[in-house]
């Protein structure tokens, strides 16, 4: 393991949640380099925000198809995300957002 | 537009009134006297059911499919209960239940089965499914399906459909803070992995039981051996959650009381 991903999503305010935070407390924990990516309105914004909490480096997907919740563009935001970073293992809040869309996060045949 | 196909994922699981003991077996992990233990329909797979159900009655020309992996055996005792609740055609496969078995090869199985389905038109499918399991909670199998069917629109922790003439429908799909995500999606395929929904258990129907009972136990017959396991997983040990109660029972406190606990812990 040699580097962490720390995958969160901003809310519609553009905030982080408080799972996320939860996320960014425990992979910063790990004591090992991490990745912060964050993806939903004002995904960037929100990356200034937290940008004291020691990650090497910041990833975001801050566009109108991510603004709301939904399966395809979330798994695809957070695909794009995860192999930008290339960090493993991946660590992100289990909000309903997340539980909806990163199970489905993988390549199948179609 | 002519309908629904509309295909439930749904299973058996231990009756959850009985007591189960995680043993490890020589075929992997399992419970205590498996086989012997009575069965259910998975309740989360139950409401999705129903509501398939109760949605194909109100889009005419609807269909409704249970695909259904489990020990052949259990299925077909199962089947002698669930048959009789509402209308469906059976597509049975003979495999573990196990609540050990591995989600992406039981995801595999399932989209399988429903690929192989006849006459399946997919711009008229919807895969319904619980969004989770009685037997492992790990929500993640019918997004697998989802993705392995090659379908782009999926929701979870669904309680209400509300399909229009067109096609279309509107979703609640239950997020946090007891709030609902209402969503509209131009139509059929998707995938929708139910919470509880709205509509309580259908009583026994015995004309609906004798009319799925045709197809059941064809189904049964020809049920294909279906390899589901731990997906090379190894489990060092299993255990039951210890229990424990956070709740103390006070008789007799006042109002007064009551009020001012309530406040110290919103406090604290």
């Amino acid at each position: 393991m040699s580097k962490t991903l720390a995958l969160l999503h901003s809310q519609a305010d553009g905030s982080l949640p408080k799972a996320a935070l939860e996320t960014l407390t425990a992979a910063a924990a790990l004591g090992q380099p991490f990745d912060v990516a964050i993806l939903g309105a004002g995904a960037s914004a929100a990356a200034d925000a937290v940008q004291g909490c020691g990650a090497a480096a910041f990833y975001t997907v801050d566009d109108p198809a991510v603004a709301q919740p939904r399966y395809a563009t979330d798994a695809a935001a957070a695909t794009a995300l995860i192999q930008a970073s290339g960090a493993e293992p991946v660590l992100a809040p289990g909000t309903s957002r997340f539980a909806r869309s990163l199970p489905g996060d993988d390549d199948y045949p179609e | 537009m002519n309908g629904f196909q509309i295909v439930v994922c749904g299973s058996l699981v231990p009756d959850p009134l009985q007591t189960l003991e995680p043993v490890t077996t020589p075929q992997g992990p399992g419970l205590k006297n498996e086989t012997m233990l009575p069965s259910v329909l998975d309740p989360w797979s139950a409401h999705a059911l129903y509501e398939a159900a109760n949605l194909a009655k109100q889009a005419a020309g609807s269909k409704v499919y249970l695909v259904s992996l489990g020990p052949k055996a259990k299925l077909q005792q199962l089947m002698m209960t669930v048959a009789q609740k509402v209308p469906f055609e059976l597509v049975a496969l003979d495999g573990s239940a196990s609540g050990f078995t591995d989600a992406h090869g039981v995801a595999a199985a399932l989209a399988d089965a429903i690929a192989a389905i006849p006459g399946l038109d997919k711009s008229r499918l919807l895969v319904f499914g619980g969004c989770a399991s009685a037997s492992r909670d790990a929500g993640v199998t019918m997004q697998l399906v989802c993705e392995r069917l090659g379908i782009r629109d999926f929701f979870a922790g669904v309680d209400e459909i509300k399909a229009a003439e067109d096609g279309s429908f509107a979703v609640l799909e239950r997020i946090e803070g007891g709030e609902y995500l209402a969503s509209t999606c131009k139509g059929a395929p998707a995938v929708l992995a139910w919470a509880t929904g709205n509509l309580p258990e259908p009583p026994n129907n015995p004309q609906v039981g004798m009319a799925n009972m045709r197809g059941v136990m064809p189904s049964l017959m020809k049920a294909k051996p279906t390899p589901a396991g731990v997906g090379g997983i190894a489990y060092e040990a299993t255990e039951i959650p210890p229990q424990k109660r956070q709740t103390r029972i006070v008789k007799d406190a006042s109002t007064d009381e009551i009020a001012k606990e309530i406040v110290e812990w919103i406090n604290n």
